[in-house]
């Protein structure tokens, strides 16, 4: 009883000495509940990218249908995100566009609002997105055969993402989701495309299911690894088909490289380098150069965005475009459309 | 309390116009002080900065960095004096009511004491924390049993400077990793 006397006095002195700290923090305390409450009055209802996503049998997954809604990107921002009735990007359809984009999320506007988007944002380029968040050059591949007869006499632009497409090509996952992938089958080097696995189950056949970093992995394929040389064996079927379907339909195929950030910069590339004690040495321009001499052999066009991007066309904590990056992607696009009318 | 690490506009826009009005305000109060008249014309200018605030909130961005590390440091200061409070004064002023433990001399001089091994059964109660975990809502009811069953009601006394140092806890924002493709 004495010491529960003695604590209601202490707790009471206790309480009076805290008072001049606490009145000293009240402004922060003000401040933090005000940005909180009314940032949370003006924002519109926010969805998770898990929940945009569903099951496609043939490519693993795909946006849903008709949405037309907020995503919040934890490192990021809130965006506007409106896909069609195939769950592609915006309002306009292949049969209408001159220029049919397939591509990851770059392609998809991921991280900005649908109307600044690189495919909305130049009126007289009647451009069409083909894509999701998270393809790689398999399941783009898939998409270009599925719809090949809707391309006829169109210009085909494939974005080939230096940070992650080369690696996920290769893998029967990616983070848990199973995505379609390339494999070499015998000695004599033919690859096939494998689908099979595909179900909406989880992958728990190898630990790789966790959340993968890239940032790791990007080391090796700037350089001369076995991964690499994998990598771009992959990417030369790929683009082998992908291009032999187009000239199958009378389109015009362009493959457009969208560099890693990481290349961007080399004091971060040597970061990473020292990070994962990588000692070989690496080459910034090997993947636009190994993939400028496969489209060079099959008389594809290749542009590389290495050469017109800087890292402020990149969002400081992940590798999607800001609405800068994108108005320097519109322009690229509608430079190269308007050649490929005047040739037409 | 803490503002987010990564701001997103809408954080900026409601940090600048609060800021910029709330500075606005302060000081057309002061001038109004100097000379009579003057706070409207700064109030007003204050609405206008704060309207090119919520236009362009990425201006506020050095500045809400500042404000952050500054509210930082103050809980820092804050919860050190919580717990210079508790250990310094709260825990002195108790003890010297007593404790429960036998903590003196015992018979003969010396501090040795003969302790009987537990039962099987009382084992699992001695480590009653933990083998009965209390639901996160529960905790307050849980707290107060303990106390009045140990002999130990005091302990209800700690209850406002638990609630104030969780309040003032530190920022465990989960920080996601960078360079990371995240969408599967």
């Amino acid at each position: 009883m004495i010491r529960f006397i003695l604590a209601i006095f202490a707790a009471t002195l206790g309480l009076i000495l805290i008072i001049p700290v606490l009145a000293g923090g009240l402004v922060f305390m003000i401040v933090a509940s005000l940005v909180h409450t009314i940032a949370g009055w003006l924002e519109p209802p926010v969805l998770r990218w898990q929940q945009i996503y569903e099951f496609d049998a043939e490519l693993g997954w795909k946006a849903k249908a008709h949405l037309d809604c907020h995503l919040l990107e934890d490192r990021d921002d809130i965006f506007h995100v409106v896909t069609d009735e195939h769950g592609w990007p915006g309002t306009m359809t292949i049969e209408r566009s001159e220029v049919v984009v397939f591509g990851d999320s770059h392609a998809w506007g991921y991280g900005v609002d649908h109307k600044k988007a690189f495919s909305q944002l130049d009126p007289s380029v009647p451009l069409k997105a083909v894509a999701a968040p998270g393809y790689n050059l398999v399941q783009e591949l898939l998409l270009l055969e599925q719809l090949a007869y809707q391309l006829k006499g169109k210009l085909v632009v494939w974005f080939v993402y230096i940070g992650n497409d080369l690696f996920d090509n290769l893998s029967p996952e990616m983070s848990g989701y199973r995505t379609p992938f390339v494999r070499q089958v015998n000695a004599e080097g033919k690859w096939e495309v494998v689908t099979r696995h595909l179900s909406p189950e989880r992958w728990r056949a190898s630990d790789a299911s966790k959340l993968r970093k890239y940032y790791p992995i990007l080391p090796a394929l700037y350089s001369d690894t076995f991964l690499a040389r994998r990598a771009y064996a992959a990417c030369r079927v790929l683009i082998e088909k992908g291009a032999e379907v187009c000239r199958g339909v009378g389109a015009d195929l362009v493959v457009m490289a969208i560099p890693s950030p990481l290349a961007l910069n080399p004091v971060l590339m040597q970061q990473a380098c020292k990070e994962k004690s990588f000692s070989s040495s690496i080459d910034v321009e090997l993947p636009d150069r190994e993939l400028a001499e496969i489209c060079r052999e099959q008389a594809v066009r290749f542009i590389s965005l290495k050469q017109h991007m800087t890292p402020q066309h990149f969002k400081p904590f992940d590798d999607h475009w800001t609405e800068e990056g994108h108005r320097n992607v519109a322009h690229i696009l509608g430079t190269l459309h308007r050649e490929w009318k005047h040739r037409h | 309390m803490y503002l987010p690490i990564r701001p997103r506009r809408t954080h900026l826009q409601v940090f600048g116009v609060t800021m910029v009005l709330g500075t606005g305000l302060l000081a057309g109060m002061i001038a109004e002080q100097i000379a009579a008249g003057w706070f409207w014309q700064i109030s007003a200018m204050g609405v206008i900065l704060a309207g090119i605030v919520s236009m362009r909130p990425t201006v506020m961005s050095r500045a809400y960095e500042v404000w952050r590390s500054f509210a930082e440091l103050y809980m820092r200061v804050a919860r050190w004096t919580l717990k210079a409070v508790c250990f310094f004064i709260l825990f002195v002023i108790v003890g010297r009511g007593g404790s429960t433990l036998p903590l003196g001399v015992q018979a003969g001089g010396i501090q040795w004491g003969e302790r009987k091994s537990l039962s099987r059964d009382e084992f699992l109660l001695e480590f009653e924390g933990t083998a009965h975990s209390v639901p996160a809502g529960k905790w307050f009811s849980a707290y107060v049993q303990w106390a009045k069953r140990s002999g130990n009601t005091w302990v209800l006394m700690l209850v406002p400077f638990l609630v104030l140092l969780a309040y003032f806890d530190e920022d465990v924002q989960a920080d996601i990793p960078q360079n990371i493709y995240t969408l599967f």
